[in-house]
């Protein structure tokens, strides 16, 4: 039933209406928002972190302050970009944190993020690898263009950069990783 | 290879280890949460002390000197209080609670507390340190929530978000969402037992997730006295090598994990996952029979979730009466719950 609940519920204007029943404090809305969703968030987490690391804390963050803030979402089908506005600024703190703590990280954080296919294991480590070394914002905001596949406006209104920022960080980071490949 | 071409590899090859179970897991976490947020607001609606406490802590955060001063409370009518500090921590206290704050500045928040149960939402800052000592054992926040309850005999600290780290003389233990820890006084913390709470009280959330630390998780687990034989391999190692197992597609080393951390810590509290887990794998195998005994042993954890599981492993073992037993229990317990639909249904 769960499960034919949540294949009923698979239009963005379904998301409307468990909003507003998530909103009079109905717990099945909120399970069905979550799993609509949730599994969505997690992927941009883990391909933006590189790692499992933080991915359970992040998610876990990402709704229960989405949840907080639920009742200032001005459009509601917009939930899951809302949700993964949230999710970029905890990446963001983190990322800037584990900038900080470069050394410590290396040790305790895997930035090898597991793939699917064998083959193309060493060309996407070598891009997180790569990735790694340029600054959080930048990261983030290459990550949400390049892999998550965002435009660059939704891609500024995600990071809170203009536009003109978010294409100038593309395309530093397309050249950072250019140069890393071309050094390798 | 280009960027972008790297890029959409990454994009077609890269997905987290997310199976249902760990999105359940995490479920649960911002529900306890969110349900926290709910007793808070109840609780503390009536006070009026709140402005007045959060500009004293604030002042005192400005000034940043060494103060020593009995935070004055005023309850509402559930007997609880609250403090609220400038950067929008907060601490709420039962009536019994006598907590003093020893030091309060930008870089760091010390809070001394004799008696009482008090709960701590801390406003992550990388750069301020955030500590509550009791006697003397000493809770360092490294994440955001938490609480510390002191009575005669304990001292018990329960994560419900992030991590703290619990120190008492050399020996440190760090704690993850959904765990615990209880500090008998009169005992050294080398004999001090570690503990998950039952997965269906409001404060858990078990988290073992592979996103812990090694060491972390090690450390969650019941810190060995000297005299104590050295134990098996720890509960949290087992249930970590089982994730990993199960992300690796091997499910039947991730049966033989679980059922070996079954067996050989039956007081740990992540043995009620473990059977959970242990029956969604049964359940995936067709193993119906053995499923529903593992949903079963969980009994109504995860606001009865393991209750529906067990009554669906039934019913797809064919045995319809014990399902539509299970069924009309959970639906008992659980009227309004998520899996209510899908129990009706079994119910007839």
């Amino acid at each position: 039933m769960a499960n034919s609940l949540l294949r009923s519920a698979n239009q963005p204007s379904d998301d409307v209406a468990l909003v507003e029943r998530a909103l009079a404090g109905e717990e099945q809305a909120f399970t069905l928002l979550y799993r609509r969703h949730a599994a969505h968030v997690a992927g941009v987490v883990y391909r933006m972190l590189g790692s499992d690391s933080d991915l359970d804390d992040i998610v876990q963050e990402a709704f229960v302050e989405g949840m907080r803030q639920l009742g200032e979402l001005r459009d509601p089908s917009k939930l899951r970009p809302f949700l993964v506005t949230i999710a970029v600024r905890r990446i963001h703190a983190r990322l800037s944190f584990r900038y900080r703590m470069k050394a410590l990280a290396a040790q305790l954080f895997g930035v090898a993020p597991l793939v699917s296919d064998p083959e193309a294991r060493a060309e996407v480590h070598a891009l997180y690898q790569g990735l790694a070394r340029v600054p959080a914002k930048q990261r983030i905001v290459w990550v949400l263009h390049r892999i998550e596949g965002y435009t660059l406006p939704e891609v500024a209104e995600h990071s809170g950069a203009s536009l003109a920022t978010v294409k100038r960080w593309i395309t530093a980071v397309d050249g950072e990783l250019e140069a890393n490949n071309a050094s390798e | 290879m280009r960027p972008s071409e790297a890029a959409e590899l990454a994009k077609k090859e890269v997905a987290p280890p997310w199976d249902e179970l760990r999105a359940a897991r995490v479920q649960r976490l911002v529900v306890t949460e969110l349900s926290v947020d709910k007793r808070k607001a109840r609780r503390v609606g009536a006070t009026r002390l709140r402005r007045p406490l959060a500009w004293l802590a604030a002042a005192v955060a400005l000034v940043g000197l060494f103060v020593v001063l009995l935070v004055a409370r005023k309850h509402d009518g559930a007997g609880i209080s609250r403090l609220e500090l400038a950067d929008g921590s907060l601490a709420l206290f039962d009536e019994s609670a006598r907590v003093v704050p020893e030091l309060v500045s930008d870089t760091r928040v010390e809070l001394r507390q004799f008696a009482g149960s008090a709960s701590y939402d801390v406003t992550p800052r990388p750069t301020r340190t955030f500590v509550v000592r009791v006697d003397d054992v000493r809770v360092e926040v490294l994440g955001t929530a938490f609480r510390v309850e002191k009575d005669e005999a304990n001292i018990r600290v329960v994560v419900t978000r992030g991590r703290v780290r619990v120190t008492r003389g050399a020996r440190t233990v760090e704690l993850t969402a959904g765990e615990q820890v209880t500090l008998t006084e009169d005992k050294p913390v080398a004999a001090a037992e570690a503990e998950l709470p039952p997965a269906d009280a409001t404060t858990t959330g078990v988290q073992t997730t592979p996103s812990a630390t090694p060491s972390a998780v090690a450390s969650a687990e019941p810190l060995p006295s000297a005299e104590a034989p050295a134990p098996t391999e720890g509960a949290a190692e087992l249930f970590r090598r089982a994730d990993e197992a199960r992300a690796a597609g091997n499910q039947a080393e991730a049966l033989k994990l679980l059922r070996l951390l079954v067996k050989t810590h039956p007081q740990n509290g992540r043995v009620t996952l473990a059977s959970f887990t242990i029956g969604r794998i049964e359940a995936q195998r067709g193993n119906f029979e053995a499923a529903a005994a593992a949903f079963e042993s969980c009994g109504s954890a995860m606001s009865g979730e393991a209750l529906a599981e067990a009554a669906l492993a039934r019913s797809a073992g064919g045995q319809s009466a014990q399902a539509k037993a299970l069924a009309d229990q959970y639906l008992k317990r659980f009227p309004n719950g998520a899996r209510a639909p899908e129990m009706e249904k079994l119910s007839g």
